[in-house]
């Protein structure tokens, strides 16, 4: 009998293992799929899926909610797909965090690898002790498991951070400034693939079809545009920190840190879903030693709730098969509650307050004193369909699809032109690429719709930027060259030239110039282009009637 | 889908462990010697060849055929190098890019002539590759009809070379894989060019060469034009004159002009010069094809040259 139960305990674990891997497999699945393709009867680029593939993203609730709060509008996608996520957490408790989510599964993916000494300590002198314990009695038994750093850490105070961080969060959400893209673990995870990983893979396969090996190319990795990204080591960074943060104790970042984990964890409260300890336990304290996530942490009878990621390590690891997580109303040792410091808070709330009023009060956020547009943003072109830049920067997941699908890798991570508010954001960036008129992918991906649908047809007159000629170093201004680069290659038929004392010269028709940028992109003066896309064009805070009124006015 | 055995495997996992281990990632363009062997036998060069009609392939066919027949030019084996003008864009109506139709139509004549590989190659100014190929008919025509595309999108697709009788260019870049073709056929679109008066088959070159913004920037844009056909000599330029574009060159869109003519010939000048009368020019007032007959590379005067009607 105990034999077919604890094969069935163990059975349960490994179950969560293989969801872990499916869920993350499929989190790679739809980030490999996140590329265009030209449609040839369309005759625009389309997604490769018809699969949402910024599925994780929409089912986010923190990223939900913040932003929702943040931007005053309900987000009808990340409603619909974020509201099972918290109505199955009320429910069944903080699963998300040890079955669902990639960054999660990293954590303990790595773990295995980069800390494996640690781990066989661990295990093996619970298993010894296991087998010591079935045979010797309860007293000696409990005694034998071996003190880890970690579980002195979870007996301590470093856990509530995370509390703190939402909270903070939270408060400047309510101070429209939406934080949550600095620490979700999703968008985290996403910005070192695509700034880190994806540019690697593109220079290697390129390597490789280089040498000839053409007949490998595949559709998910363009074989034409090599992909750079600014900020890539910062992205990186951050991930790999929070990889290497497990050298203090097993999901660091996930016990400590995490704010998705957080509001999970408040959420589980009530959770139906609970863990139990029999009476015959014998206080071996395996429990304690397997808990990565410091739920279990001095009595093995009790435990806090909302820090149980239901891995049911536990219940594996117990000798007498004394623990069970099973549905129950109450059961004894089930700490729902998360006991915080009001002081803590309020300082937390205060940091929260501090961010959003500096992100307000940053010159970045100034308008300009004629029309919608900021004053330090000359170069701050956003891709079309881009809501006004306030609206927009708290939108924003930075969640960086848009740079990923983008086929020209325009598109780059803001750094310092949109303010401390807007790292991260999309900023088309032409002398790396152009916005291609034939494509909308950008706003296809964009879950928070930051960038708001449009068609390619209404690419004519959705204005993101204006060329400026700078005539000074202009190749046909100033050295009467043979040069209409920036004519020849426009999308829009917006250079023309006119002879000026026998010279054919470029000018700009403003009424045409959307800033895609294909000209800065082509002008051979360099190093700075002699025609610019300058955000002085941006009309993203007048309608599109109003924009297309615009452009048939003839210039 | 083509399945790879374990053989090819193998081979493409040892391709990637030798790109890394060479520092293919990140290689500049290497000189490469160009070859210059004579091949014959081959058209004559004094002949053009126009033909007329309502269909783009069959007059390509019969422009060829007026010369010789493509396998005259072909022998079986043979690497060919289709280079169109797939620049932009542009769907194949607007005239900005070769008919898809003549394309493939020439692919199939150098595969009927035995040619062992059709590559079609391009450096694309509109990016992606894909779109660029998709839109303007030419991937799936120039696939269907047996050949291998090859967008030349980045530095490393390109060999240096030497251009001894260059004025102003002495250097410069070429898609590798013309320089190590058997023939290389040159099949531009007339069209009319703001910075050049017209673009054509010489013009049409400046897609074999990787920094197309230094030309601008020398001191004469139609002396590079001239320079790079002395290094770089087709073996044959077929002019698709279908439809031309009158206005907006060389991108489009603008107005255009169905003359229904492809025009064939070994010499770049005397084909040029040709097209340049298409559009109503005197081929000694464009600039580029003036400066090529100067430097010897062919002839401009057409009262000079055989044309054949076809």
């Amino acid at each position: 009998m105990s034999m077919i139960n604890k094969l069935k305990l163990t059975r349960m674990e490994n179950l969560r293992r293989v969801v872990q891997v499916l869920s993350f497999v499929a989190f790679l699945y739809l980030f490999v799929l996140t590329i265009g393709r030209f449609d040839a009867s369309a005759k625009q680029n389309v997604l490769t899926s018809k699969a949402p593939i910024d599925t994780f993203f929409r089912i986010d609730p923190l990223l939900g909610l913040t932003t929702m709060i943040a931007t005053r509008h309900i987000i009808i996608v990340m409603l619909i797909y974020g509201l099972p996520v918290v109505i199955l957490t009320m429910l069944f408790g903080r699963f998300f965090c040890g079955w669902i989510c990639p960054l999660g599964t990293t954590l303990d993916a790595t773990d295995r690898v980069f800390f494996w000494k640690r781990r066989r300590v661990s295990r093996t002198s619970s298993r010894n002790t296991a087998s010591i314990s079935e045979s010797s009695s309860q007293d000696t038994a409990s005694v034998s498991v071996k003190e880890f750093p970690e579980m002195a850490e979870a007996r301590g105070e470093l856990w509530k951070t995370k509390y703190y961080i939402l909270a903070g969060m939270l408060v400047a959400a309510v101070f429209a400034s939406q934080l949550a893209y600095l620490l979700d673990p999703f968008t985290i995870i996403t910005r070192a693939f695509t700034f880190g990983a994806f540019p690697i893979i593109t220079l290697l396969t390129h390597s490789v079809y280089d040498l000839g090996y053409t007949h490998l190319q595949s559709p998910y990795i363009p074989s034409d545009v090599q992909y750079f990204f600014r900020l890539n080591f910062l992205a990186v960074a951050v991930f790999v920190g929070i990889l290497a943060a497990n050298s203090f104790s097993r999901r660091f970042w996930c016990r400590n840190l995490c704010p998705l984990g957080a509001m999970l964890g408040l959420l589980s409260r009530f959770s139906i879903l609970q863990r139990a300890v029999k009476p015959d336990c014998i206080k071996c304290k395996k429990c304690i030693s397997e808990c990565k996530m410091g739920a279990v942490y001095e009595d093995p009878l009790e435990y806090r709730a909302p820090e149980c990621i239901y891995c049911y390590s536990c219940t594996s690891i117990c000798p007498t098969l004394s623990t069970s997580i099973a549905p129950t109303i109450h059961s004894e040792g089930y700490h729902g509650e998360v006991d915080l410091s009001r002081r803590r808070i309020f300082q937390a709330a205060g940091v929260g307050l501090a961010v959003a009023l500096l992100g307000k009060t940053n010159a970045a956020a100034k308008t300009s004193r004629s029309g919608q547009n900021k004053v330090s943003s000359e170069f701050l072109l956003r891709p079309p369909g881009a809501l006004p830049e306030d609206e927009f920067v708290d939108r924003c997941l930075r969640c960086s699809e848009c740079m990923k699908v983008c086929p020209t890798n325009g598109l780059q991570p803001a750094l310092t032109e949109a303010g401390i508010d807007g790292l991260w954001t999309p900023v088309l960036v032409p002398r790396i690429g152009e916005c291609t008129r034939q494509c909308n992918l950008c706003s296809q991906v964009c879950s928070s719709q930051a960038i708001q649908p449009f068609e390619v047809v209404e690419k004519s007159h959705i204005y993101i930027g204006r060329a400026v000629i700078d005539r000074s170093r202009c190749l046909a201004w100033n050295s009467d060259k043979q040069c209409l680069v920036c004519n020849e290659c426009c999308s829009y038929r917006a250079v023309l030239w006119k002879t000026v004392d026998g010279v054919r010269r470029p000018f700009i028709d403003e009424h045409k110039c959307v800033g895609c940028g294909i000209c800065e992109n082509v002008c051979p003066v360099q190093p700075v282009a002699a025609i610019r896309s300058f955000s002085s064009g941006d009309q993203r805070n007048e309608s599109r009637e109003k924009q297309k009124q615009f452009f048939e006015q003839k210039g | 889908m083509s399945k790879l055995n374990r053989r090819e495997f193998f081979e493409a996992v040892a391709g990637v462990g030798a790109a890394i281990l060479i520092g293919g990632c990140g290689s500049k363009a290497e000189t490469d010697a160009v070859a210059a062997t004579p091949r014959a036998p081959k058209f004559d060069a004094g002949t053009l060849a126009v033909a007329s009609g309502d269909d783009p392939a069959k007059i390509t066919r019969a422009a060829v055929e007026a010369l010789g027949g493509m396998s005259k030019l072909v022998r079986k084996g043979d690497t060919v190098v289709v280079k169109p003008n797939i620049a932009w864009n542009q769907p194949p109506e607007v005239g900005a890019t070769t008919n898809p139709k003549v394309v493939a139509e020439i692919v199939k004549m150098c595969k009927e002539a035995g040619a062992g590989k059709v590559i079609v190659a391009e450096h694309m100014i509109d990016r992606p590759a894909e779109m660029v190929l998709g839109l303007t008919g030419i991937g799936d025509a120039a696939k269907n009809a047996g050949a291998d595309i090859y967008p030349a999108q980045n530095e490393s697709d390109y060999r240096s070379i030497e251009i001894h009788k260059g004025k102003v260019l002495k250097s410069d870049t070429c898609i590798k894989d013309i320089l190590k073709a058997d023939v290389f056929i040159n099949v531009p679109i007339a069209k009319v060019h703001d910075a050049t008066k017209v673009t054509l088959g010489m013009k049409n070159l400046m897609g074999c060469m990787w920094d197309r913004q230094a030309w601008h920037r020398s001191s004469s844009l139609d002396q590079c034009i001239a320079d790079y056909v002395t290094a770089i000599r087709p073996d044959l330029t077929i002019i698709d004159a279908n439809r031309i574009l009158l206005t907006g060159g060389p991108k489009g869109p603008g107005k255009t002009k169905d003359v229904k003519q492809v025009i064939a010939g070994v010499d770049p000048v005397a084909v040029d010069a040709y097209g340049a009368t298409l559009f109503g020019f005197k081929p000694q007032d464009v600039g580029h094809i003036k400066l090529a007959h100067e430097m010897g590379v062919g002839e401009i005067d057409l009262a000079k040259v055989k044309i054949k009607k076809a």
